[in-house]
């Protein structure tokens, strides 16, 4: 797996996801997200 | 002003008349390049102009050439070629207008152009180049064909277009774009086309040779198999098929040089061929001349009465024995013997007439070996359950196979039913495309799993890019296209992405864009959730999402997983959230990141939220594609494997425990050398196979009493290619089999790799024999750790969880053979697993003891472990409470403080 490109993709997912955070459909996965871009250092 | 335009005479003023006048009085090209606009498209001074020379048109603006030309038809073929070439390239249609043999040669050296004219135009020329027809589109590809009943267009069509339509159905959706009627006068938009094998047994002489051949080829290996006789209606659906095509087929409008290579693949056409035909098929084999019906062979002799002392008729009863083998279901011994080059050039011809008079599995053999040489003799030796009907071709055995190849891959097409013996063999006759199937294993290693299955799969997709691999040579294998074909290839699973043309470097260069565009496309269309997490999946990790429908619904193997199945079947949750993932050194930190996000996506419900997020995505090139997520989709399963192997009991797991003083174990010699392995109350995991000692199998085999149980283990060749094995321990005893008719196995020392499908219930394994992908139904695979796989064991034997109405126990299925190449060999079988122990619950019998003997490895019997049941507890309903805790990783939130603080306040509880 390319680190560079799987650290792309999360971070443009966690942008989407973040900018509808407020949604209860999207709320679980946004947490799960943020966890995980956390855990790889990605703002 | 448009060129093209009509213009109003308008009142010109006197001087504008005057100049006008003066004009058409001097009117020369030179002179009407200088004039001003509006007398250039003035009629008056056009027809001036032509009138002077018609050669004059290049100077006029080209509507008013075309509508010039429109009107004077007959000035079109007087002008240049190069005029002719400018003029057309603006009207196709003015073909029309040019003789034959000119319009002929514009068409060869345009050939794009062919598509743009219209299709009444296409099909007089199609009459005179016909091979024009590669470049009609498909739809009118097929409505020539198919429609108008041209069917001698069939051979400019893809090879493989043609292969598959002379050994499949098919099923198209046929669109006319202009509606135009067809030779019937029907007019519609549309049809849809059905095709089978059969509709095409008089149209032969249509297909290209290369292709009709490769067909025979094809279809020969499925009667071979007689799978007439199978219990699977698809397979028998499809030996039908081909039995109706051969039933009916006209070969008499083929060359007679096509029908002896026809007839070199397969004699079963020998009583659809003239005699002129038979002769050259039996030339210098006359030994064949017993394969024809009497009356052809007397026709051959009264040409050539050297010919008689093939003559069958010498022997009476052999004739009927002729007779049968000119049937479709005869004996393929003969067959594939008499189709073998290589053995008819090299034994002597009167060996071979008494074999084909009196056929025989050790003669076969022999015919083999001498044929072939040492490296045959070996592996034929070593596996004496081989029979013929088992050896799905003679040429596998000849020495490029094994020197290119090695021996595992001649050991594995007698393990399997596969296609791919039938590259081998044309690898055999043409040595040379070798090398280019090997530079299709380099251009995609790592993108199938490296196992017999996967080799079938990489066979497909060699096939697949058969046209296109040697144009990838040299300077134009580019890093981009490496990563196109690469791509092309991850996306395979994908029904979408391979209807995407890929036969020249034309397409290869556009792949990339035309799937981004096709997904891009379909995101349009989609209103639903999971429609876009469908595309989502597809687009970024190459695999379908939802769960499979129809006929596949429920059918599990790690090759056709979509991504809804991959978190079910894989337990996702449980595998994330357990500490021996992340400490394994199977997957690296971006592998388990890959699948969490993936894992995340699917927990996401809001459409407008997923088309945002693929629409991001799309935007970028550095974002994650399917060729990453290939490789991770087969780590899964192998961590759990590995973890289970890793806690088996093994005889020298067993001597340890003793050595460190465990209570509940003991080791003891019996006369004999067998090591008897006491469990009387210290923990065990066992992986076991329930053999049965008498009885019918999953095979449809039926054990008598009587046969040695050893040497069915050993050297039994036509059953499936699994076992089904359960893990058992001391809380949970449950195994398939407990009578006293059962003979329990046990693995231990096993390559993790082996293990195919686990379930804490039946998991439905697929036991077709020699299947070399078995798959599982009923969506009742679930991979776990071992734990975990123990715990749902128990709650669904004890219906605290959805329980298994059928069956109390688990499974865990492995291979009945090695996969890994290096340990497949003639030294063992052919690579076949064997126990590592014996499996006692009971009295140990001489039963048991003989078969340890029997079943030994380097000299020694194999160890027999004896389970005191009075010892143990079977008790179920405890055990499906207790979740395993050791291994799960401990959340931020539950830290040594909190889940301090948590007991003392559970305990207070308590004590109030």
């Amino acid at each position: 797996m390319d680190s560079e490109k799987l650290n792309n993709t999360i971070k443009l997912v966690k942008q989407v996801l973040e900018e509808n955070k407020d949604n209860p459909k999207v709320t679980e996965a946004y947490k799960d997200i943020v966890k995980l871009a956390n855990k790889r250092n990605i703002d | 002003m448009p060129d093209n335009q009509l213009v109003e005479k308008s009142k010109l003023t006197l001087f504008q008349r005057i100049k006008k006048n003066s004009l058409i009085k001097k009117i020369s090209g030179e002179r009407y390049d200088k004039a001003p606009e509006y007398l250039k498209v003035d009629p008056d001074v056009i027809q001036a102009l032509m009138a002077k020379s018609y050669l004059n048109i290049s100077h006029l603006p080209d509507g008013f050439a075309l509508e010039y030309i429109h009107e004077n038809t007959d000035i079109f073929k007087e002008l240049n070629d190069e005029l002719q070439d400018y003029y057309l390239g603006i009207k196709i249609e003015l073909i029309k207008l040019l003789p034959g043999e000119r319009a002929l040669q514009y068409i060869d050296e345009h050939p794009n152009a062919f598509k743009n004219l219209d299709f009444s135009l296409q099909k007089h020329f199609l009459a005179k180049k016909p091979e024009m027809f590669r470049f009609l589109d498909n739809d009118t590809q097929k409505r020539i064909i198919f429609s108008d009943e041209s069917y001698k267009y069939i051979k400019y069509l893809p090879a493989k277009k043609q292969v598959k339509y002379l050994t499949q159905k098919t099923e198209d959706e046929v669109h006319l774009i202009d509606g135009v009627p067809d030779q019937n006068g029907i007019n519609y938009d549309g049809f849809t086309l059905k095709t089978e094998p059969f509709f095409f047994s008089q149209e032969l002489h249509c297909f290209d040779e290369n292709a009709l051949l490769k067909a025979i080829k094809l279809n020969k290996d499925i009667l071979d198999r007689g799978w007439r006789d199978s219990d699977d209606s698809e397979t028998r659906e499809k030996w039908k098929m081909i039995h109706d095509l051969y039933d009916y087929v006209d070969l008499s409008k083929l060359p007679q040089d096509t029908k002896v290579k026809i007839l070199t693949i397969d004699n079963r056409f020998i009583s659809k061929c003239d005699t002129d035909t038979l002769i050259k098929f039996i030339d210098g084999n006359p030994v064949l001349l017993r394969l024809l019906p009497q009356e052809r062979q007397d026709e051959i002799i009264e040409i050539d009465p050297s010919m008689n002392i093939y003559n069958s008729n010498r022997d009476k009863s052999f004739n009927n024995h002729v007779q049968e083998g000119l049937d479709i279901n005869s004996n393929p011994m003969i067959r594939k013997v008499l189709t073998d080059k290589k053995v008819l050039d090299t034994i002597d011809p009167n060996r071979i007439d008494d074999f084909v008079k009196n056929p025989s599995e050790e003669k076969f053999k022999e015919l083999i070996i001498d044929t072939y040489g040492e490296n045959a003799k070996r592996v034929l030796e070593s596996r004496p359950g081989i029979t013929s009907d088992i050896i799905p071709n003679l040429r596998i055995f000849d020495p490029v196979i094994f020197e290119e190849f090695g021996e595992a891959t001649v050991h594995n097409q007698l393990t399997y039913n596969t296609k791919f013996s039938i590259l081998l063999a044309d690898f055999a006759d043409h040595p040379e495309k070798i090398q280019e199937y090997k530079k299709f294993e380099k251009l995609t290693d790592g993108l199938f799993i490296q196992n017999s299955a996967g080799n079938e799969e990489k066979l497909s997709e060699y096939l697949r890019f058969s046209n296109l691999l040697p144009l990838l040579d040299g300077e134009s294998l580019t890093t981009d296209r490496i990563k196109s074909l690469r791509l092309a290839i991850a996306d395979r699973k994908i029904i979408e992405t391979k209807t995407i043309k890929l036969e020249n470097l034309e397409d290869l260069d556009m792949y990339v864009a035309k799937r981004n565009k096709m997904y891009d496309e379909a995101l349009k269309k989609v209103t639903d959730p999971e429609s876009v997490k469908e595309i989502i999946s597809k687009r970024f990790f190459g695999i379908d999402y939802g769960e499979k429908t129809g006929n596949d619904e429920g059918i599990y193997t790690a090759s056709t997983l979509t991504m809804k199945e991959l978190l079910h079947y894989y337990s996702i949750d449980n595998l994330l959230k357990d500490k021996r993932t992340y400490e394994s050194d199977l997957f690296d930190k971006d592998d388990l990141d890959a699948i969490e996000l993936a894992n995340i996506i699917s927990k996401i419900d809001d459409v407008e939220v997923l088309s945002k997020i693929y629409n991001v995505l799309a935007e970028k090139e550095n974002v994650i594609s399917p060729i990453e997520f290939e490789t991770i989709k087969q780590k899964i399963p192998l961590q759990y494997s590995r973890e289970l192997v890793s806690q088996l009991l093994t005889p020298e797991k067993a001597r340890e425990k003793i050595e460190n003083g465990e209570e509940g174990i003991a080791i003891e010699q019996e006369d004999g050398g067998i090591e008897i392995i006491n469990l009387t109350g210290a923990d065990f995991k066992i992986m076991m196979h329930s053999f049965l000692s008498v009885g019918q199998t999953n095979s449809g085999f039926r054990i008598s009493p009587d046969i040695d149980k050893s040497e069915l283990w050993k050297y039994f060749e036509n059953g499936c290619s699994t076992i089904s094995n359960c893990v058992i321990e001391p809380n949970m005893l449950n195994s398939c089999a407990v009578n006293e008719n059962v003979i329990n196995f046990g693995f231990s020392n096993i390559d993790p790799r082996l293990i195919i499908g686990m379930s804490h219930q039946d998991a439905h394994v697929d036991s077709r024999n020699r299947s070399v992908d078995p798959f599982f139904r009923f969506s009742t695979v679930k991979f776990n750790y071992p734990e975990e796989l123990i715990r749902k064991t128990a709650a669904q034997i004890s219906g605290v969880e959805e329980k298994d109405a059928t069956h109390d126990y688990n499974e865990v299925t492995t291979y009945r053979n090695e996969q890994d190449p290096n340990k497949v060999g003639s030294d063992n079988l052919g690579g076949k697993i064997m126990p590592d122990y014996i499996v006692v619950f009971g009295e140990i019998t001489d039963t048991h003891r003989n078969l340890a003997k029997a079943m030994g490895k380097n000299g020694k019997p194999l160890p027999i472990v004896k389970i005191n049941e009075e010892n143990y507890r079977n008790n179920m309903v405890a055990r499906a409470h207790k979740k395993d805790t050791e291994h799960t990783i401990v959340s931020k939130e539950d830290s040594e403080f909190i889940k301090e603080i948590k007991e003392i306040n559970s305990d207070e509880g308590r004590e109030r």
